[in-house]
Parts: C-alpha cells; sequence; structure tokens
C-alpha cells in the first residue's frame, strides 16, 4: 500500500486561495486539509464603526453574495434597535435575497460545476459526447441560455436595491426604495421571461408545478422516465449521467446539517428579535445530527481556533468572537493551517461537531416535521438523503430543486406588495445592543453577530458558510466538513484529479474576495503609460 | 473564440447609454479600492442622463451584464505591475480581453480583463464598440486601509480624464482658445453654429468674456478671420481684454437667454 500526498488547489485558478492537500492511498482519499491562505480582516475593519458600517462593509466581502451579506447584517441592525418592519421591507427583502439565489442557480452550475462533466475522464461513459454537447463552456447548447439567463434574476434586484452587487439599500427598519406599479409589472415580466427560456425550457422540461410535485426519489426516478421532454432535459439528463459516472458515491461529508433558515413571514417578524426568528421563518432554520432534528439556536454556535491562524486554542461564541491574526510561518508550528475558523455547533445530547451548510442542509431542515402553515415543508430530500445518502450529487440536485421553489415563492411576494404603504419605519438608535442577523446565501447559511457600545461596534463577527465548510479541524481533530467529504473520493488520475474539484465545487465554497488587482502577468504595459512623471 | 450556436434572447430591451464607466476592485482592501472610490467621486459630482456608473466591485461575471447596450466603456482598476505607485495605463480593452482558463474557471475568480472576453461572447452584437481599461498602479492592501496620497493624486488624474470624455461635456459647451498674439480662437463647426455673419460684438462684464454675434457686419463690431483652410476662424481681442489674455484653451459655455458665448476669464480652470 502506498500513501501519495497531492497538494492542490481545486477552486480558483490563483494559487494560494484555497489550498487543498489530500493523502491518497491506492488511488483513494484518506485524509484531507483545507487551507485557507488569505486573511479576510472586515471585523477588525468594523471595530469602533458606526453601528451601520456593516450594512457598507459586509456586502463588499463576497461579489458573488453580496446581497446576502447585506440582508443579514440589516436584520442584526433590527434585532439589535428593536425596529418596526413595514410587511413591504419584509416582502422586498425576501424578494432581493431570493432573486440573487436564483441567479446563482444556473450560473453556478453551468460556468462552474458542468464544466467537470465534461472531463476525459468521463469519455468512457457511454453519455459523454451528449454531456460535451450540452454543457461544453462557451459552445454547450444549454452553457449558453445557462449563463446568459442568469443576469435576468439580479435585474429584478437593481430594479429595487438600484444596483446589483453591492447595494445597501436593506436599513435597519426597512428598505431604500418606492417602487411604483410598472417597476413590479417589470419585476413578473423579467422572471416571467427567466422561467420559460431556462427553467422550464432548458432545466425542467415541464412546468414548475410539475416538478415540485415530487416528494421522493422515487418520484424523481419516475419523473425522469415519464416523458421524453423530462428524459432529455439538463436535469433528466443530469441525474443520468451523475449516476453513470457515479458523483451519487462519494463527497458524502459529514451528513450533518445545519440551516440558518430565511425569508419571513411580513406579519410574524414585524418586531424582530432574536427568539422570535424560527418561528417567523418561511424556509426554515434547523439542526439535523446523527439523523435527528433540533431547533436552530444561535447561542451554541462557537467558533474554534485551534488550526486557524489565530491567537490561542479556544471556542468562543460569536458575540464573544475574537479575531486575533498570526503570521502563518510561525502558527504553523502550532499546528495551525488556515485563516478560516472552524464554526461548531453544540447539539444537544451530542456535543460541538461540525454540520454541513448550503442548500442540501436547507432541503433537509425543510423535512422536518410540524411546520406552521407558512412555513415550507418539502419531505423530498429527506427521502433522498434517505434512500441515495448525502454526495456530491445529492448536494447539487438539492441547489437545483430551490430554483421552481424560489420562482413561485417571488411570484407571490411580489403580489402581496401594497404600493400604497411604507417600506421604512425610522428606527430608535440605540447607544448599546446586542444584534443577530441571519440568512440562506445560495450557497449556505450566513450570520453576523453585532455588539453595540455607545454607539459604536464593540463587535462584529460574520460566520460565512465558507467558513462552516471549508473551516479546518477543530480542538477535538474533528474534520470540517469539506475535508470529510473529500475523504473517501476515488482518484483516477492523480495528474488531473478532477474528483477532488467536484467535491469541494459541490459546495459552491466562495473564497475570500480578496485584492483583485490586475498584476499584468505576461504582458507589455509600459507603452500604455499615460503619466511619465510618476 | 466560438461562437455560440444559437444567440440567447435577453428578453428585454437594451438600456443604452453613450458611455459607461465601471469600477472595480475591493473596496476593504487599501488601494485596491481605487476603483470603486473613483465611481463615489463621479456619483457625487453628478454625472449627465446619459452615462451610467457601475461599482463592479468584485463581482467580475457581472461587468460583461452591465455592459450590454452601451456605446462606450471605461474600466478603472488597480493594478500590481511593478511599476511605481500612482503609474497610470490607458490601455485599448481589445488589447486585455482574457477569456477565463475553463479548468479552473470560478465565479469569485472573474476580473475585468475575463470580463471583456466574456462579454465578446456574451453580448454578440450588443458588445461595445469603444472600449478603455485606466490601470493605476497601487501599493498598499492593508484591510480597512484609506487610499494612500499618491494613489489619490493619481485618481484624481484618472477622475479629470473621464470627466474631459465628450458624454460629460455640456452641450452647451464650446472651446475657446486664447493666443499669446492676442487672438481668440474657434473651431470651424461652432463659427458656423453660433457666428454665421462671422461678426461679433466682445464685451468684458464680470470677469467673463460676453461674445454677441451680429446680422451682418453693416453694424459694425469685430470680425472673425479664417485662419486656416479648414475653415477655423479667429478674432483680435487683445484690445477688448486690455492685453489680459488667458492664454490656452477655455471651456466656453453658450448661453441661449441672452444669446451669448460666454467665458470665464479668471485663471485656472
Amino acid at each position: 500500500m502506498t500513501a501519495i500526498d497531492l497538494f492542490v488547489s481545486p477552486l480558483g485558478r490563483v494559487e494560494g486561495d484555497l489550498d487543498v492537500r489530500v493523502t491518497i492511498e491506492d488511488g483513494v482519499v484518506t485524509s484531507a486539509w483545507t487551507e485557507a491562505a488569505m486573511f479576510r480582516g472586515f471585523e477588525i475593519i468594523l471595530q469602533g464603526k458606526d453601528p451601520q458600517a456593516g450594512l457598507i462593509v459586509t456586502p463588499r466581502i463576497c461579489g458573488i453574495c453580496g446581497g446576502s451579506h447585506l440582508y443579514k447584517a440589516a436584520y442584526a441592525l433590527d434585532t439589535a434597535w428593536k425596529t418596526q418592519l413595514p410587511s413591504n421591507a419584509t416582502l422586498i427583502r425576501n424578494i432581493a435575497q431570493a432573486c440573487e439565489t436564483l441567479q446563482s442557480i444556473p450560473r453556478y452550475f453551468y460556468a462552474l460545476f458542468a464544466i467537470d462533466l465534461t472531463n476525459k475522464n468521463y469519455a468512457r461513459s457511454s453519455m459523454y459526447d451528449e454531456a460535451v454537447r450540452r454543457f461544453a463552456p462557451y459552445v454547450g447548447t444549454s452553457y449558453g441560455p445557462g449563463v446568459v439567463l442568469s443576469g435576468k434574476p439580479v435585474e429584478v434586484y437593481a430594479i429595487f436595491g438600484g444596483q446589483w452587487p453591492h447595494s445597501s439599500f436593506m436599513v435597519p427598519g426597512g428598505v431604500m426604495c418606492a417602487p411604483t406599479l410598472s417597476d413590479v409589472t417589470r419585476a413578473i415580466a423579467i422572471l416571467e421571461h427567466w422561467k420559460v427560456n431556462w427553467l422550464e425550457k432548458y432545466w425542467l422540461g415541464c412546468s414548475v408545478d410539475r416538478w415540485l410535485a415530487n416528494e421522493t426519489w422515487d418520484d424523481i426516478l419516475a419523473w425522469v422516465d415519464e416523458n421524453e421532454s423530462h428524459y432529455n432535459s439538463d436535469c433528466g439528463f443530469f441525474i443520468r449521467y451523475a449516476m453513470d459516472i457515479g458523483l451519487d458515491k462519494y463527497g458524502a461529508g459529514t451528513g450533518d446539517f445545519i440551516a440558518t433558515g430565511t425569508y419571513f413571514d411580513p406579519t410574524l417578524y414585524a418586531n424582530p428579535t432574536i427568539d422570535g426568528r424560527n418561528a417567523a421563518l418561511k424556509s426554515r432554520s434547523g439542526i439535523y445530527a446523527n439523523g435527528k432534528f433540533s431547533q436552530f439556536d444561535q447561542a451554541r454556535v462557537r467558533e474554534d481556533v485551534t488550526h486557524s491562524f489565530y491567537e490561542g486554542t479556544q471556542a468562543r461564541h460569536p458575540f464573544e468572537g475574537e479575531t486575533k491574526p498570526l503570521d502563518p510561518e510561525t502558527a504553523r508550528s502550532q499546528g495551525k493551517y488556515s485563516f478560516a475558523k472552524s464554526p461548531r455547533y453544540d447539539v444537544p445530547g451530542v456535543g460541538f461537531i461540525p454540520l454541513e451548510a448550503g442548500p442540501l442542509a436547507r432541503r433537509v431542515a425543510a423535512g422536518a416535521p410540524d411546520a406552521a402553515a407558512h412555513q415550507d415543508y418539502d419531505p423530498l430530500f429527506l427521502d433522498v438523503l434517505a434512500q441515495k445518502g448525502p454526495s456530491v450529487f445529492t448536494r447539487q440536485l438539492a441547489r437545483m430543486h430551490e430554483a421552481p421553489k424560489y420562482f413561485k415563492w417571488v411570484r407571490e411576494w411580489l403580489d402581496q406588495i401594497d404600493l400604497h404603504e411604507s417600506f421604512y419605519t425610522k428606527p430608535v438608535e440605540h447607544a448599546d445592543g446586542r444584534g443577530f442577523g441571519a440568512t440562506e446565501a445560495a450557497r449556505g447559511s450566513l450570520a453576523d453577530w453585532i455588539v453595540i457600545e455607545d454607539g459604536k461596534i464593540a463587535n462584529y463577527q460574520v460566520v460565512t458558510p465558507t467558513a462552516w465548510n471549508i473551516g479546518p479541524r477543530d480542538g477535538a481533530e474533528k474534520l470540517g466538513p469539506i475535508e470529510a467529504a473529500l475523504v473517501g473520493s476515488p482518484i483516477v488520475d492523480q495528474e488531473d484529479p478532477v474528483e477532488l474539484g467536484h467535491v469541494a465545487r459541490s459546495f459552491d465554497s466562495c473564497m475570500v474576495c480578496t485584492v483583485h488587482a490586475y498584476d499584468g502577468k505576461g504582458r507589455e504595459l509600459s507603452k500604455f503609460v499615460i503619466n511619465g512623471s510618476v | 473564440m466560438t461562437e455560440q450556436s444559437t444567440p440567447v434572447d435577453f428578453g428585454n430591451e437594451v438600456m443604452t447609454c453613450r458611455l459607461l464607466v465601471i469600477g472595480c476592485g475591493n473596496l476593504l482592501r487599501g488601494d485596491d479600492g481605487v476603483g470603486p472610490i473613483l465611481i463615489r467621486h463621479l456619483w457625487q459630482g453628478g454625472v449627465p442622463d446619459d452615462v451610467r456608473l457601475v461599482d463592479g466591485g468584485t463581482a467580475g461575471m457581472d461587468v460583461s451584464f452591465q455592459m450590454r447596450g452601451a456605446q462606450r466603456v471605461v474600466i478603472i482598476d488597480a493594478c500590481t505591475t511593478g511599476q511605481p505607485p500612482g503609474t497610470i495605463y490607458k490601455i485599448p480593452g481589445p488589447e486585455l480581453e482574457d477569456l477565463p482558463p475553463l479548468s479552473g474557471l470560478h465565479t469569485h475568480m472573474f476580473r475585468w480583463d475575463n470580463a471583456l472576453a466574456f462579454g465578446r461572447w456574451l453580448l454578440k452584437d450588443d458588445y461595445p464598440q469603444d472600449i478603455d481599461v485606466y490601470l493605476i498602479e497601487v501599493e498598499n492592501f492593508t484591510p480597512g486601509a484609506a487610499l494612500g496620497p499618491v494613489i489619490e493624486r493619481a485618481m484624481h488624474e484618472v477622475l479629470a480624464l473621464i470627466r474631459a470624455e465628450p458624454a460629460f461635456r455640456d452641450p452647451n459647451q464650446v472651446d475657446v482658445e486664447f493666443t499669446d498674439s492676442g487672438y481668440l480662437r474657434l473651431s470651424a463647426a461652432d463659427a458656423a453654429a453660433y457666428f454665421p455673419s462671422d461678426v461679433a460684438v466682445a464685451l468684458s462684464r464680470q470677469g467673463q468674456l460676453w461674445l454677441l454675434p451680429l446680422h451682418s457686419a453693416a453694424s459694425g463690431g469685430l470680425v472673425f478671420k479664417q485662419r486656416n483652410p479648414a475653415g477655423d476662424r479667429c478674432l483680435l481681442i487683445r484690445e477688448v481684454l486690455n492685453d489680459e489674455l488667458p492664454v490656452g484653451v477655455r471651456a466656453g459655455l453658450w448661453d441661449a437667454a441672452e444669446g451669448a458665448l460666454r467665458v470665464d476669464l479668471a485663471v485656472g480652470r
């Protein structure tokens, strides 16, 4: 038996943003270390600033899910300042958050994930040529429509938010916009176009409602074979191809999940509080560990830094969180290997464990019993999990399932806006307080904890879905979710370990949107200098 | 690059604009935020209706979508090429188009150089014909830091260049040039538009030079002379201004209500 250590950067073309080290024995990954090499630092930037600085700073953390950052930053302040939210504000926030996710679904699938499906390692599959015909970047018959139309849902965001990305239109007490009837009509037309021309035409091959009628894995298998339109849709093809090339066989991960939930019932969250949050959610929060459900409680979250480039080995609650970075070179000698912290959750009766965040976690939470009338109850993925187990494939299918679901929700919310009512209630800016705001970004649970003292930010901590998933080992040496998901992956070709990319990409992790400066590598630019005197 | 087989229907009208200015970079990382900060300066100063501003931040791929329908695009970003900080590049877009490598494509790693190439694929006939990229050499990426003074100065240079774009010009703006030999020069087109009879009355009032066209030389006044084959005009103005000439090019404004071309004479622009 031979053990080989392999270093890869499976997620980015820029080496050093996220590196993965795996040990491979007899062609199978037996251990993995995920190393986030970039320091984020925004918690430090926010200290001592105006309480509302989080609305400006946190959307800059990510250029892909800036709207999600804004959404939870606004709710963190709403709970800290005990604001009153008009129904319209809740509806518009829901619409904006969902539209950002709707954009991300096809864009991520075609521009990021499906490219791996055309990897030469799968040429042995009888369906390979068809995969290339559909998904080859730029030229695939589905790649074009999927990527081009992915821009539509954020056009709706921009109608209400002024711009996307990096808007700051959600503020404590509501939203800064005054839509007209024609804005709402335009938003509906844009979404319908997206649904008709991509979601139903290319992805589903059937109506949104027909897909959503699937309640079990057997329903899905029957759906695929129901007619040629289903069978040959991108969804039908993906299901058949993924099982043919074995994407349902690896990438399981921890099998334990966290959803902080998102979208609020306008009447139930008019006075946002931390304690009242779970009951007001439409897309429910929840913990699923060792096969059991429990309520999500923010007080049970800790961030462990035993193996992270920060001082100490404590696991602190975000309200007491610290961000004291160390020089990676010296920190490595203490067994630390990543700038990501390791979020852990204290599951009742189990203790602190790593949990997977993301679409699959949300879909599992949606299967919990005892949903209130206004809440999403959807048993499909609890059944898929029972029949198929977690895998690269399951995770992917969960994400795509949200496209028809969220589309319908956004359409309902658009119909509920009352243009004659207000969108904002001016809040009292209390000098002291604590707030917690959370959402579900496309890629998973995202939350802010804010401590305000003397009218300034005393502490601000952001826990991202990527931190939940990509974080390193903890004090108990338990692997993070992606590390755990990599273990067991078969590696066919060590020169091109596409399987590692599949696993890592199935989580759609956000790299830290870091310095984007152009380095001009390999180009002669000096003739373009226009201020020679410098 | 290979064309996609069938064009995709975007589903709505193109929102056209004459000039689209996109600032890229991470506002949280010191000098890297120079692009978005420049956009904020432009926004605060106000822009004409047919100029669109985009704070591209770090959302690379969306830069491609935003370019739809723009006649001209100007992109501003930080760079680290090894030149002294504050160095400014102005580079034609096509020079830098760079399709992201397919193997490691990641939407979080997508930069404007990728966005340009991607935009050509995405937008087809709607891809803007005229694209320039300003790059400012930067040095400090400390989280939360303000722009360094050298970078700030370079940013203002680029701001001035963008404000000098034709799309920013007031439609009533008329450039005139004062020569050290005592003449005022006017382009052939402006002379034909505002002074068709080549005769004007000149007044110096409240720090401004006013030029009012007359119907014909019969009423007196100063006469414009043709100074080159292109038809550009000049006018001896020295005496009106008592030999105090603001030598150089000045932006005048056509005041339709007064029927006069008004030029500020104060020192400095």
